[in-house]
């Protein structure tokens, strides 16, 4: 908002849908926890959950929906779903990344499924460089992290989407 | 040669050295193979993932979020609503019905004509009244003053 005043929940919808939904299913991988993420991050909106500073409309909704992404993988682990230990794909969720290999392409179907099987913190730092363009500041600030982690998780979370996209 | 560069690698793509940092990263990317592979590579990477398109929500997605968001309006919203509503509802009572330029009675006229049943010893029984003017109040429950 140019005069400084706090988007209302319906503004953030209508004005910057598309890009919420852009980080969210970017971050999450899959749209039903990409739906559910945009509705966490329009609820704290709505609620005021979130303080708002003048500046880029983009880079704050991509904090807030970042950080309520963090939270929902930090409860997962907390409480992690009860596993089935007799069926291998309850444990280990069956990967893409077999099919990426052997692709070996970088259509952006494949990258995007190199992307989800990043671990999350490196996910999020590439989210935030790469798809979303924020600086190493602001993606500090949004991570909580020095920059120098910022510097790490980027290159670590490229590195590793390397080795998947260009075997 | 110096120690191989990794995350400056990320940092020299999108230009976070310094002047002499870049410099040296760099010299050593010029005599390093491995670096410079891992620098193209990385430069790739980094390129297919900018190059990943926006995504839409599905149809209607939004507009259901918000319909569902204003009928789970907060209590004092609500009751704000309910007085608006409620006000809305007197002042109604209170306007003065008015006649309206019916536009509905050529319609009438026209179907009169097209379902006459004149011929039909039935129908004649019972003579179809035409109506010449139509009347309609702004309230159908509040007859006018």
């Amino acid at each position: 908002m140019a005069d400084g005043r706090v988007p209302t929940w319906e503004e953030v919808a209508r004005e910057h849908g598309r890009f919420l939904y852009t980080v969210a299913f970017r971050l999450t991988g899959n749209e039903d926890d990409a739906q559910d993420l945009v509705q966490e991050v329009l609820l704290r909106v709505r609620r005021g959950l979130v303080t708002y500073q003048p500046g880029s409309m983009e880079g704050w909704l991509s904090r807030i929906t970042t950080n309520a992404f963090l939270d929902e993988v930090r409860r997962r682990r907390r409480r992690p779903v009860v596993a089935l230990p007799a069926d291998p794909d309850q444990v280990v969720p069956p990967s893409p990344s077999a099919d990426v290999a052997l692709a070996a392409s970088a259509l952006p179907e494949n990258v995007q499924a190199a992307l989800a099987d990043l671990p999350d913190e490196y996910r999020a730092a590439v989210v935030l460089c790469d798809v979303v363009g924020l600086s190493y500041e602001e993606i500090a600030t949004a991570l909580s992290v020095p920059t120098g982690t910022v510097r790490s998780r980027i290159h670590r979370g490229r590195a590793l989407l390397r080795k998947v996209l260009s075997p | 040669m110096s120690e191989h560069l990794d995350d400056r690698l990320s940092a020299l793509l999108d230009g976070r050295l310094d002047a002499a940092d870049e410099a040296a990263a760099r010299a050593h990317v010029a005599e390093c193979p491995a670096c410079a592979a891992e620098l193209h590579a990385v430069a790739a990477t980094r390129s297919w993932l900018r190059a990943l398109p926006a995504v839409d929500p599905p149809t209607g997605f939004y507009e259901h979020m918000l319909g569902r968001g204003r009928h789970r309006m907060p209590v004092g919203l609500g009751v704000l609503a309910a007085g608006a509503a409620a006000a809305i509802a007197l002042a109604s009572m209170s306007a003065p019905a008015r006649r309206v330029k019916p536009t509905i009675n050529p319609l009438v006229e026209d179907h009169v004509v097209s379902a006459s049943l004149v011929d039909d010893p039935v129908a004649q029984l019972s003579p179809i009244v035409v109506p010449t003017t139509v009347f309609v109040s702004t309230s159908t429950t509040v007859p006018p003053p």
